[in-house]
C-alpha cells in the first residue's frame, strides 16, 4: 500500500508540470504537424465534388455527377466566401488554378446554360485536362501526403504515382542538403576550435581555469539575437573590421563579409561553440591523471599517450557535442536570416517564410515535420553510437 | 652495497622553489631487493618513488639506475613498471588489451603479445577474465591487472604507491601474499611506498622510514623493530609506551639508571645518548612489559606500581591500560588466555621489564606532538 501512494504522490506532484507540458507544448505541436498531413479548405468548400471524386479512376474526365456537384458547389462556395482560401489552397499545388477556380464559378454564377459538363468546360478548358481534377482530388484528402511530397520535391500525378516535379520547381531537396551540410560545418568548426579548449580547461592551472571557463559561458549571458546583431555590426561594409583593415592598409575597398555563407558560419561557430566545449570538459575532467602516468610508465610518449590512452575516452564527449551543436545548428533560424544571403538560408527560414509571408501552413507543416523526423533520426543514430561508446568507456 | 639497482645520490625537492620537501636524500636499492618507504602522509615517500619514476624532477642531486643517472630520462624511456592505488587501468580497453599496451607500443609483434599477455594473466590468476573491462572487475582482480600490466614487459624494476590502500582487510593480506611471491618467483627489484607499517613489515626485506622529507632509518623490518634508532621509528613501527625520566647513572655497559617521574628507577639501553643527558625519554613494547597481581616492591626492585584503566578484549590478545603513581599511562599486552578475571578497573597491579627491552633515546629528540602510544593497533 506504502508504495502505490507514493507513486500516486509522486504522480500528483507531478501533475501541474505534465497539464502544463501537454497544453503549452505537446498539443500545439501535433496541432501544427496535423496540418501537415491535412487540408481543410478544399474539403469545407467542395465536399459533395469531393465525396463523388472519390471513386474516379483518375484516366479520364470524370462523371456528370462530379461536374454537376462541382457546378452547385462552386457557385455556393462562392456566395458563402469559403472560394478563396479552397482556390488558394489549389493554386498552390498547381499554380494558375486559383484563376481557373475563379473564373469558373464567376461564369457559373452568371447562369448555367445546358449541362454542367459543358458550361464547366467552357467557362475554363483547363477542366478539360485530368491534371486539374487530380489536384482537387489531392487538395481534399485526409490525411493527405501532399504537403510531405512537395516539401521532398514530389507530388502525385491523377493517376496517383509519385513523380518529380519539374527541375525548375525543385528546392526543398537542395534546401535540405544545405541545412544538412551546414550543421556539418558548423559542427567540425566547433569541433576543431572546442576540443583544444576543453583540453586547456582541464590542464591549464587553476586560475587561468576559472578565466577560461569565465570566456567559455560568456556567450550564456547575452541573448541569440543581440549576438548576431553584434556580428552584423562587425562584418557590414562601414563595419569595425573593414575599417580596420582599411586603416591598416591590407584592402583597397571594404570586404562584402555580411551575408556571406562565412560569416553565417563565423557567427554560428560562435554562439555554438560552449555546447561543443561543456561535454567535452565534462568527460575529459574525469579521466584520472594518473592514466596518463601509467601509459608514461607502461613506455608511452606524449603521442601515444594522448592517442591511445587519452582521445578515446573522449569520444563519448565528442559525441555528445557533436549532438548538441548539430541538432542546433540545423534548427538556427535568426542567425542565417540576419546574416546570411539567399543562398544560405537553411530549412527554418523555409518554414518561417511558409507560415507567416504565404500562408501554407500545411507546406510549413510538413517542413517542420522534415526537419523533426531528420533531427530524431540523427539522435537516434548517435544514440546507439553513444550508448555504445559510453559502455565502452564506462 | 656493492653494486645497487638504484641509489639515490643527495636528491632534494621542492615544490614551490621555497620549502624543500625532501632537503637531501640518499639511499640505495638492492638487485632483487623489496624495499618499503614507510611514512606517515606528507613524509616525502611518494614524492621520492614519483622521482624514481620520472613524474616529478629533482631540484638538485642525482637518481643512477645501474650506474646512470636517469634524472634527463622522460618516463617512458625509464622501463620501470608501476602500479597506482588508483589501479590506473584504461577503462576503454579490455583486461588482456590493458595488459598488452606497454608490448604493443613498444611495437612486439602480435604473436609475442598474446603469448606473454596469457602468461602474465595466469601469474595473476585471471585467466578467464581476459576480455573483460576494468569495470567488470571487483577491486581485487583490477589491481592484479594492474601488476600484471606492470611486470609483463619484464622491467628490472617496479614501483608500487601504496597499491593495498583502497581495498578491504582481507584482500590486503590475499594481494600482500601475491606480491611477495611474485617478487620471489620474478626476482624483481620493487620500491613499495605505504603508510602502514604492517603491511611494510610483512612484505619488505628492507624498510626506510620517512619523515619530514628525511629518512630516519633504514634497515630489515626487525631491526627497526627491535633497535629503532630515534623514538620516531620506535612509535610509527609498531606500539611503543613512552615514559619519560631523568639520568641518574651509568653502568660499565653503558646502560643507563633512569628515574622515572612516578620514582622509581629501572635500567635501559641508550640509544645516541650523549654523556652530558639528563632527561630521556624511554621506549618499552607493550608485549614485553610483564604484569603481575603483586605489590611493586614485592615484584622487584625495578618494579612499577600500577593501578588498571580499562581491559580491551581482541581475541588473541588483551590490552591492558594502566595508570602510573605519576599519572602517566602504559599500555600492556598479554595473551588473552588463560583469562585474567582480576584484570579489572582499579586493581593493583605491578610492571616490570628486562633493561635490554627499554630502550632511552634524549629527551630532546623526540617530537613531543606525538601521543604516548604511537602506531596503528
Amino acid at each position: 500500500m506504502g508504495r502505490e501512494r507514493v507513486k500516486l504522490e509522486a504522480a500528483l506532484l507531478l501533475a501541474p508540470l505534465l497539464l502544463f507540458i501537454a497544453t503549452s507544448f505537446v498539443a500545439p505541436i501535433a496541432a501544427m504537424l496535423w496540418r501537415g498531413v491535412s487540408d481543410m479548405e478544399v474539403p469545407r468548400a467542395f465536399p459533395r465534388t469531393l465525396a463523388a471524386l472519390a471513386d474516379w479512376d483518375g484516366r479520364n474526365l470524370p462523371g456528370d455527377q462530379v461536374f454537376a456537384a462541382l457546378a452547385d458547389e462552386l457557385v455556393a462556395a462562392r456566395a458563402a466566401g469559403t472560394l478563396n482560401a479552397a482556390a488558394g489552397r489549389l493554386n498552390s499545388d498547381t499554380p494558375g488554378l486559383r484563376t481557373v477556380v475563379f473564373t469558373t464559378a464567376r461564369r457559373l454564377a452568371r447562369g448555367v446554360e445546358g449541362s454542367p459538363r459543358a458550361a464547366i468546360l467552357a467557362a475554363d478548358p483547363a477542366w478539360g485536362e485530368v491534371e486539374t481534377w487530380g489536384a482537387l482530388r489531392r487538395a481534399g484528402a485526409t490525411p493527405t501526403d501532399t504537403h510531405l511530397l512537395a516539401a521532398l520535391d514530389l507530388r502525385r500525378s491523377a493517376d496517383g504515382t509519385i513523380t518529380s516535379v519539374p527541375e525548375e520547381q525543385r528546392v526543398f531537396r537542395a534546401v535540405a542538403l544545405r541545412t544538412v551540410w551546414i550543421g556539418l560545418l558548423v559542427t567540425l568548426l566547433c569541433l576543431v576550435l572546442g576540443y583544444p579548449l576543453a583540453a586547456a580547461l582541464v590542464f591549464v592551472p587553476r586560475r587561468l581555469f576559472g578565466l577560461l571557463l569565465f570566456a567559455v559561458l560568456l556567450p550564456f549571458w547575452t541573448s541569440l539575437i543581440v549576438r548576431t546583431a553584434a556580428w552584423m555590426v562587425l562584418l557590414a561594409r562601414e563595419g569595425i573590421i573593414n575599417q580596420a583593415f582599411l586603416a591598416l592598409g591590407l584592402v583597397v575597398e571594404p570586404v562584402q563579409m555580411l551575408f556571406t555563407r562565412t560569416a553565417v558560419l563565423v557567427a554560428m561557430v560562435h554562439i555554438l561553440l560552449p555546447f561543443m566545449v561543456l561535454p567535452l570538459y565534462a568527460v575529459m575532467r574525469q579521466i584520472p591523471r594518473a592514466q596518463l602516468r601509467a601509459a608514461a610508465s607502461l613506455g608511452a610518449g606524449p603521442v601515444a599517450q594522448l592517442v591511445r590512452v587519452w582521445l578515446p575516452q573522449t569520444l563519448p564527449g565528442v559525441g555528445a557535442g557533436a549532438l548538441m551543436v548539430f541538432i542546433q545548428a540545423i534548427g538556427f533560424y535568426v542567425t542565417p536570416a540576419l546574416i546570411g544571403g539567399g543562398a544560405d538560408q537553411m530549412l527554418p527560414y523555409f518554414i518561417g517564410f511558409y507560415a507567416t509571408q504565404t500562408v501554407n501552413w500545411g507546406l510549413a507543416a510538413a517542413l517542420s515535420i522534415l526537419l523533426l523526423v531528420g533531427t530524431l533520426l540523427i539522435l537516434a543514430l548517435f544514440g546507439r553510437f553513444l550508448s555504445l561508446a559510453q559502455f565502452r568507456a564506462a | 652495497m656493492t653494486d645497487p639497482l638504484v641509489r639515490f645520490d643527495h636528491v632534494a625537492k621542492s615544490y614551490d622553489r621555497a620549502t624543500l620537501v625532501i632537503p637531501d636524500l640518499s639511499f640505495e636499492v638492492g638487485r632483487g631487493e623489496f624495499l618499503t618507504l614507510l611514512g606517515p602522509s606528507g613524509s616525502g615517500k611518494t614524492t621520492t618513488l614519483m622521482m624514481l619514476a620520472g613524474f616529478e624532477a629533482p631540484d638538485r642531486g642525482r637518481i643512477l639506475v645501474e650506474g646512470r643517472d636517469i634524472v634527463r630520462v622522460p618516463a617512458h624511456k625509464r622501463n620501470i613498471g608501476v602500479v597506482f592505488q588508483s589501479y590506473a587501468l584504461f577503462p576503454h580497453l579490455t583486461v588482456a588489451q590493458n595488459v598488452a599496451f606497454p608490448l604493443s607500443v613498444r611495437g612486439r609483434p602480435r604473436a609475442e603479445i598474446a603469448e606473454r599477455v596469457t602468461s602474465a594473466l595466469a601469474m595473476v590468476r585471471l585467466e578467464g577474465l581476459a576480455d573483460r573491462r576494468p569495470a567488470q572487475l571487483s577491486g581485487g582482480q583490477q589491481q592484479r591487472v594492474a601488476l600484471a600490466r606492470a611486470l609483463v614487459f619484464q622491467p628490472k624494476l617496479v614501483l608500487m604507491d601504496e597499491p593495498l590502500g583502497a581495498l578491504d582487510k582481507q584482500l590486503r593480506t590475499e594481494l600482500q601474499a601475491e606480491i611477495r611471491r611474485l617478487h620471489r618467483e620474478l626476482g624483481v627489484t620493487i620500491v613499495y611506498v605505504t603508510h602502514d607499517q604492517e603491511e611494510a613489515l610483512a612484505l619488505s626485506d628492507r624498510i626506510a622510514v620517512f619523515n619530514e622529507g628525511r629518512i630516519r632509518q633504514i634497515g630489515p623490518p626487525q631491526t627497526l623493530y627491535d633497535h629503532p634508532r630515534d623514538p620516531f621509528v620506535a612509535s610509527f613501527i609498531g606500539e611503543n609506551n613512552r615514559l619519560e625520566g631523568e639520568v641518574v647513572g651509568r653502568d660499565e655497559d653503558g646502560r643507563l639508571a633512569v628515574r622515572l617521574a612516578e620514582g622509581a628507577v629501572v635500567w635501559a639501553e641508550p640509544v645516541d645518548v650523549p654523556p652530558s643527558t639528563r632527561r630521556v625519554l624511554l621506549s618499552v613494547r607493550p608485549e614485553r612489559i610483564a604484569l603481575a597481581h603483586a605489590e611493586a616492591e614485592d615484584f622487584g626492585a625495578e618494579a612499577l606500581a600500577a593501578s588498571v584503566v580499562e581491559t580491551m578484549f581482541l581475541g588473541d590478545h588483551v590490552r591492558v591500560r594502566v595508570r602510573l603513581a605519576d599519572g602517566s599511562l602504559v599500555t600492556v599486552k598479554r595473551p588473552a588466555y588463560p583469562l585474567d578475571a582480576r584484570l579489572k578497573p582499579g586493581a593493583r597491579v605491578a610492571l616490570a621489564w628486562s633493561a635490554k627491552h627499554a630502550i632511552a633515546f634524549p629527551a630532546d629528540k623526540a617530537d613531543s606532538g606525538r601521543p604516548l602510544v604511537a602506531g596503528h593497533a
